[in-house]
């Protein structure tokens, strides 16, 4: 592979770069919203770190005198039904939403690229093939098909990570599919074939670094769904077992004891809340500035 | 003389964030009653400005920093929006320049010409699309009473034009407004459309504001031209005058580039060298001077005003003698 | 038109029967058997033999997909393990009260989404366009349950100005009604925003094109050019995704069933996760992805019937 004719082709991620990291970044911190998505995303993801130091209880910790009570000194967002420190178990809740949705989105995101990739870079056949399956998956609303699976298998994290992981793939291969369909007659593409480059080199050296952006900011919008996904499960007692805290657990919790205390679901939700405009604001916000094609549709 | 629309010292800047844009400088002009006049210049020149200003229908940055642009007697620049709206379309009406982007595509032709009747309450609905049928005939659409219920994708562009034609002429206005109505028609539908609209000048004696960077169609349709040059009025006068007796150095410049007045077979069609200036930083003097071949001491200096040549026709050059 | 709504519905058809076979063949991805799954560990041999039986499954797996497949194809989506009645008809019972369910939340995403992003649209750069702006990315993000659930504190619990659980009395259509005010308010609050997203980006195209300008200059009230030259084409990609709308709020429906207590599907499928009635579950499940596929294809076929250019390249 000739080295100099690959330093003259312009790829269009890297057109795509030439406006420069700084101007983006300036660009990212004129947009109010943008700044207060980045804020709550940062603070929500050091209180899932250091969840251990934070949290004044552990998760599991029972105090027997102080059940279902209301916000005090001791316990700074009250205790629940079996007098355990809310404020630990949103800390460590968090840690859990956000495990999920680490592993759930970057699991799906890699199959969802290959699969994307192959579909598009694929025979006619295969990609038909592949956009049916997407689109059956895609026409079962999620929470019932999540329900189909947790009858079958029984809930648990990781039932709950294979849903997400199964209903979240055909988005992300879709747009791969698309953007490798696009790039695949794209000259430079051509080019790189007709010196004899191999199917995955221009697959991955030349499709790839163009179809990761649009991905990536995608993700960082899926992580509300994941999020809310996980929780809605474990609010209908179909998501993480028992002792293990989960915001969906305490709001699970909350929702059972409306009637004595509000402040269990008040615990629960607003975090919950938080996190889902966090990463909204966020992930628009980076949208915007990245990739503003991504806007329509 | 009576004018139906006349345009007095009309100065006019749109705030842009680059600056002011100054887009129309001092412009006066009238559009005599039954007689059409020719808007000729460039892309940019302030053809659009002027119509905008003529219809009240400027962009929300325009700043209007002075003049009058005053429609049968009454200033539009000043009139209240129900006004306008009241002679919108009945008054004055316009005929845009891309037939294919300028008709709501979701409704029928119908559906649109009765919508701009909607102020004569006393008519009925079926005497509404009558008189539609009728226009659309003397435009020359075939068969109307069957295509009018058809939807504005339907028609081919020379079809679309007459369509937009027919809806300007229905409420019979005193100003037709046409934007190069054929800039985006083929040579073939261009003449027709021009014979279209002469037809129907001699029919209905509107008077028509015709805007065009053509010099051919100018000389065909219009009695009298406009030249406008960077957001100024650079000569004006009847079109015979002009055609034979062009005095501004801008205007000779246009009339020799025009291909079709070219006598001569040359290897290079001629241009004129140099840019059209920055409407935001204008050049000190006259506007045409860093193009102009015929330059001299004055016009670095002072730009010139408007001066007679003869009997309604007037230049801004200090060619013409004293400064 | 004719050739393409058969086009449409056939590939709806095959969508939906793919969906049906990832279904069915779910079943045998899992270890064990439904069977057992159904009657838990406590099961002995020959109940759940009886029960095998019964569901089928003792017969070789393309058989029994074939069966499937043609039950469901006869209206006979099989029988609830526990009461032996008929799924189909236990589904086609609770099915109305998630649809007027369903129906009300996409009414007040429409009745409060449209003019809202219209509004936006005119008013653009306004403070009420920001405000309606971030009012519309939250209300998008936040999950359908969480709203149910502080309505739910708020309204029922809090001020108990609104009744918290049940759909109301039979008959009594008041009662019916203050019943559904918050659970279709609770789903349809996230399409209030999307809708409201959507009709302000395409207002915005369209108040910029070149025969709204020609609507201005022929006089045309502001009133007429926003309602009948604009507001008549924006709406149009609204309507092709009321299909997807549909999907979300009858995944919203759940929540809001379970929250209020509310008959319907969503609190069907929930009772028979709980007791692992399998049948119930995927009945239920097939019934919702068809509605849900059916309701994407009427939405798109409706948004080509209102467009006349659409309509006469069909």
């Amino acid at each position: 592979m000739p080295a100099q004719l690959s330093d003259t082709l312009t790829t269009p991620a890297a057109a795509l770069r030439r406006e420069g990291f700084l101007g983006q970044a300036q660009r990212f911190s004129r947009d109010p919203l943008g700044m207060l998505g980045l804020i709550l995303v940062t603070l929500i993801i050091l209180a899932a770190i250091f969840a251990d130091i934070l949290a004044p209880y552990g998760p599991a910790a029972i105090d027997v005198k102080a059940r279902l009570a209301a916000p005090t000194f001791e316990h700074p967002l009250g205790t629940d039904q079996l007098g355990r420190d809310v404020l630990s178990r949103v800390l460590y809740g968090g840690r859990i939403a956000l495990e999920v949705a680490l592993v759930c989105i970057s699991v799906s995101l890699g199959l969802g690229l290959v699969l994307g990739m192959l579909a598009g870079y694929g025979p006619r056949w295969l990609d038909n093939a592949l956009i049916l399956i997407f689109d059956a998956v895609r026409s079962f609303p999620v929470i019932m098909f999540a329900l189909a699976v947790v009858t079958l298998v029984g809930p648990s994290l990781e039932t709950i990570e294979l849903i997400i992981i199964v209903t979240s793939i055909p988005g992300y291969a879709r747009i791969v599919r698309t953007q490798t369909l696009s790039l695949k007659n794209n000259e430079f593409i051509l080019a790189e074939r007709s010196l004899g480059a191999g199917i995955w080199r221009v697959l991955s050296v030349h499709i790839m670094p163009n179809v990761i952006g649009p991905l990536l900011i995608l993700a960082s919008m899926d992580v509300p769904v994941v999020v809310t996904i996980e929780a809605g499960l474990s609010f209908l007692g179909l998501g993480v077992r028992p002792p293990t805290p989960s915001w969906g657990s305490i709001l699970n919790d909350g929702y059972a004891f409306i009637r004595n205390t509000p402040w269990l679901v008040i615990a629960g939700g607003v975090p919950l809340i938080l996190t889902t405009l966090g990463f909204t604001f966020l992930g628009e916000a980076l949208r915007d500035i990245f990739d503003p094609k991504l806007r329509k549709g | 003389m009576d004018s139906v629309l006349s345009l007095r010292n009309l100065t006019v800047d749109f705030d842009t964030p680059r600056g002011m844009v100054h887009a129309l400088r001092d412009v006066s002009m009238d559009v005599p009653r039954g007689k059409v006049v020719g808007i000729v210049g460039e892309s940019g020149c302030g053809k659009s400005t002027l119509i905008g200003a003529a219809m009240g229908l400027l962009a929300n940055n325009a700043v209007v920093r002075g003049g009058r642009a005053l429609f049968e007697g009454t200033d539009v620049l000043t009139m209240s929006a129900t006004d306008l709206r009241a002679i919108r379309g009945r008054r004055i009406a316009m005929v845009f320049q891309d037939p294919m982007t300028s008709l709501n595509p979701v409704l029928s032709i119908a559906q649109l010409m009765t919508d701009i009747q909607y102020r004569d309450r006393a008519t009925s609905a079926e005497q509404k699309r009558a008189r539609a049928i009728d226009m659309l005939r003397q435009v020359g659409i075939p068969d109307p009473e069957q295509r009018i219920d058809h939807y504005p994708f339907q028609f081919s562009g020379g079809m679309r034009q007459r369509i937009a034609i027919a809806m300007a002429l229905l409420m019979n206005p005193s100003l037709l407004i046409a934007d190069e109505p054929t800039t985006a028609l083929d040579v073939t539908l261009e003449a027709q459309i021009i014979a279209l609209l002469r037809e129907l000048h001699g029919k209905f004696h509107t008077s028509i504001l015709f805007v065009s960077h053509n010099l051919g169609l100018i000389a065909e349709l219009c009695d009298e031209v406009v030249v406008m040059y960077a957001g100024e009025v650079v000569e004006q006068g009847p079109v015979r005058a002009l055609f034979h007796d062009a005095r501004h150095p801008y205007t000779r410049a246009l009339l020799e580039c025009d291909p079709a007045r070219i006598a001569q077979s040359t290897r290079q069609l001629p241009t004129i060298p140099g840019e059209v200036p920055n409407l935001i930083h204008l050049p000190a003097g006259c506007v045409f001077r860093p193009r102009c071949s015929k330059a001299f001491d004055p016009c670095g200096r002072n730009a010139p005003n408007p001066r007679p040549v003869a009997e309604g026709h007037a230049t801004r050059c200090y060619l013409l003698g004293d400064g | 038109m004719w050739v393409y709504t058969a086009r449409r519905l056939g590939l709806a058809i095959v969508i939906i029967s793919v969906a049906m076979a990832m279904l069915f063949f779910m079943i045998y991805l899992v270890p064990g058997d439904p069977a057992s799954i159904a009657l838990g560990p406590r099961a002995t041999p020959e109940m759940k033999e009886a029960l095998r039986a019964k569901m089928g499954l003792d017969k070789p797996v393309v058989v029994q997909f074939f069966n499937f497949f043609v039950n469901v194809l006869r209206g006979d989506l099989g029988v609830d393990v526990w009461s032996n009645r008929s799924v189909s008809i236990i589904v086609v019972e609770s099915l109305p009260y998630t649809l007027v369910l369903t129906a009300v939340g996409l009414g007040w995403a429409i009745l409060l989404g449209v003019p809202m992003g219209c509004y936006s649209a005119i008013r653009r750069n306004t403070w009420l366009d920001k405000i309606s702006g971030v009012l519309s990315v939250s209300a998008i993000a936040v999950p359908s349950f969480i709203v149910a659930l502080y309505c739910l504190l708020l309204f029922a619990v809090e001020w108990k100005v609104l009744p918290a659980i049940g759909a109301g009395e039979q008959g009594d259509y008041w009662d019916q009604f203050t019943h559904l005010i918050l659970p279709s308010f609770a789903i349809g609050l996230g399409w209030v925003g999307y809708l409201a997203r959507l009709v302000r980006a395409s207002m915005l195209e369209i108040m910029g094109e070149n025969f709204i300008r020609t609507a201005r200059a022929f006089g045309l009230a502001e009133r007429t050019i926003v309602y009948r030259y604009a507001l008549k084409l924006a709406i149009l990609p609204t309507v092709a995704l009321m299909g997807v709308g549909v999907g979300n709020l009858l995944s919203g429906a759940v929540f809001a069933e379970i929250v209020f207590a509310r008959p319907g599907i969503g609190k069907l499928v929930y009772d028979a996760v709980i007791t692992r009635n399998y049948p119930v579950v995927m009945g239920a499940v097939l019934v919702t992805t068809a509605l849900f596929v059916l309701c994407t294809l009427l939405a798109d076929l409706l948004a080509a019937w209102l467009d006349p250019r659409a309509r006469a390249a069909l």
